[in-house]
């Protein structure tokens, strides 16, 4: 109350300024407070939550045995097209692995597609920015 | 003969009543409009769970303006009501003017008039906000809690189309908040905050709000790439850490009682997003976490859509201020990319290079829409990057942010 109180005033200079001021300010500190907290109370949450698990690990250690095969597979792409980084392989990889299931034992090369039509992202994108809200 | 009489009476009354007679060319125009934004809702896929509704309402309202009439009373005499009612008397109330008395015969309002209450009471938007918190994760927010700032930089367009609006004259202070906040790129908060700032306005700035979201992949590009250097736009950002579901339980909790305490004008809107993103975070209650973000928003979705189109009669949606509504949009869009992607990159420069800038357009919320768009041009320049989780967090905080700034605009401009 005491804020509209205080922009009583015919001058829209004064007004405009007053707004662009006051709302700025008002909304980044309200948000820097929550930076802040959010900051605070995540790194609590994160670190109580992770510490009884750090211990854990040691024990079982020796238990992801299928390693082998996953370092045998990765040298098997021989053929990856240039700036294709490693996380885009290991999904491509997971991806063909989901839906091929264990028959498919190598993946000889990967390179993008050269369709001139609107791509499957483009196509999710699409869909996506037609949904409102 | 005294049939075909009675017959042409008829045909003339209905003549008379029907809308050729009754509507105002502006009427017509309308209806042209409208069926334009049916098209593009329909063809051309514009935002068309909104734009179709909002299209329909238009229609209806051009074609029957009496659809949204106001309930009111009719006066008739005692004596005409009898002799009507074969000798029997009504049940009204009964004035007396001039020694005659009348009855006082309440009719009902137009359908659209009572649908309209729930954005004329403020109920629809904070519904709509519900269902956007069930659907919305906050995780990459969570995670990376400085995409607020990010959010909160993007609300520059608001402020400064506010100066815009206000310089040219023909708008109040009132008027000029609401249609400043077209820049929030948020539809329910800029219906929210236009009925009660400005409710006569909210037609064009329903229609320009929509309007310029559908266009965010056309509106935004353009700026992103201006204000970066390429260099800038191949950062690659390191992978956001994995949120506990304990935190993202509080957030919603922390965010309400903070912002509620601090601005209880943006309580209405922040308490129910929040409200709907306990509901889905809390996994608790699945069922009215379900209902809030399908059947609930949906039916929401029609009345709002239909009830704002019905408020763009030709009367008020045909004026100059309807262009400046349009023009003013525009700016408060470009600006609140500007200030996110100015920002982003202060906090670049600060991190060492470790944050691309171009997450800062993400701010203006549009979610997610703006979002994909930095993962488009992030993705333009480095076929590696991926950036739309990292947009998320601004997108999503931005949400936050523009009910902050609407929760500025009402408390000083009511």
């Amino acid at each position: 109350m005491p804020m509209f109180l205080a922009l009583q005033t015919d001058n829209p200079v004064t007004l405009s300024l007053t707004i662009l001021l006051t709302g700025l300010v008002v909304v980044f500190l309200v948000l820097i407070v929550l930076t802040g907290i959010i900051k605070l109370y995540g790194t609590i949450v994160y670190n109580a939550t992770n510490k009884p698990k750090a211990e854990k690990p040691a024990e079982k250690v020796q238990e992801p045995a299928p390693a082998p095969a996953v370092r045998a597979a990765a040298p098997v792409v021989e053929n990856v097209e240039e700036g294709i980084p490693g996380e885009v392989i290991a999904a491509i990889a997971a991806a063909i692995y989901c839906t091929e299931g264990a028959p498919v034992s190598a993946i000889k090369s990967i390179r993008r597609s050269r369709s001139a039509s609107r791509s499957a992202w483009g196509m999710a994108g699409v869909m996506e920015n037609t949904r409102p809200f | 003969m005294e049939v075909l009489q009675g017959f042409l009476d008829a045909l003339q009354g209905i003549w008379t009543s029907s809308g050729f007679i009754g509507n105002d060319p502006r009427n017509y125009v309308m209806i042209l409009i409208s069926l334009v934004l049916l098209y593009l809702a329909i063809k051309k896929q514009f935002e068309p769970l909104l734009l179709l509704p909002i299209a329909f309402g238009m229609l209806l309202v051009n074609v029957f303006p009496g659809i949204t009439a106001t309930p009111s009373t009719e006066m008739q005499l005692v004596t005409d009501y009898m002799a009507a009612h074969g000798g029997a008397a009504g049940s009204y109330p009964i004035m007396v003017l001039e020694g005659l008395e009348y009855y006082q015969i309440p009719t009902n309002g137009g359908l659209l008039y009572y649908l309209y209450q729930g954005v004329k009471l403020g109920i629809y938007p904070p519904l709509i906000f519900l269902g956007i918190g069930a659907m919305t994760d906050f995780g990459p927010l969570i995670a990376n809690p400085k995409s607020f700032l990010l959010g909160a930089a993007a609300q520059l367009g608001i402020f400064v189309t506010f100066i815009g609006a206000m310089a040219l004259g023909i708008f109040t202070a009132q008027e000029a908040g609401s249609i400043a906040i077209i820049g929030g790129a948020d539809g329910p908060t800029a219906i929210y905050v236009t009925s009660i700032l400005a409710p006569h306005l909210l037609g064009p700035i329903a229609v320009a709000a929509y309007s310029y979201m559908a266009l965010v992949p056309i509106i935004q590009p353009p700026i992103m790439k201006a204000l970066t250097t390429r260099k800038e736009r191949m950062i690659v950002m390191e992978q956001l850490r994995p949120v506990s579901k304990l935190e993202k339980i509080l957030f919603p909790i922390i965010v309400t009682i903070l912002i509620s305490l601090l601005l209880p004008d943006a309580a209405p809107l922040v308490g129910m997003l929040m409200l709907g993103n306990l509901m889905r975070e809390s996994g608790v209650v699945s069922r009215i976490s379900n209902t809030a973000q399908n059947e609930l928003m949906n039916i929401i979705t029609i009345f709002l859509g239909v009830t704002v189109g019905a408020t763009a009669t030709g009367e008020v949606f045909l004026t100059p201020q309807t262009i400046g509504i349009v023009v003013l949009g525009l700016i408060a869009f470009s600006f609140g990319t500007v200030g996110g992607v100015l920002f982003g990159k202060v906090m670049c420069k600060l991190s060492g290079g470790k944050i691309n800038p171009l997450i800062g357009s993400a701010g203006v919320s549009a979610v997610p829409m703006a979002a994909r768009v930095v993962q488009k041009v992030g993705q333009a320049e480095n076929p590696g990057n991926f950036l739309l989780m990292h947009a998320m967090g601004p997108n999503v905080a931005g949400v936050i942010g523009s009910a902050l700034a609407a929760g500025v605009l009402i408390s000083i401009l009511r």
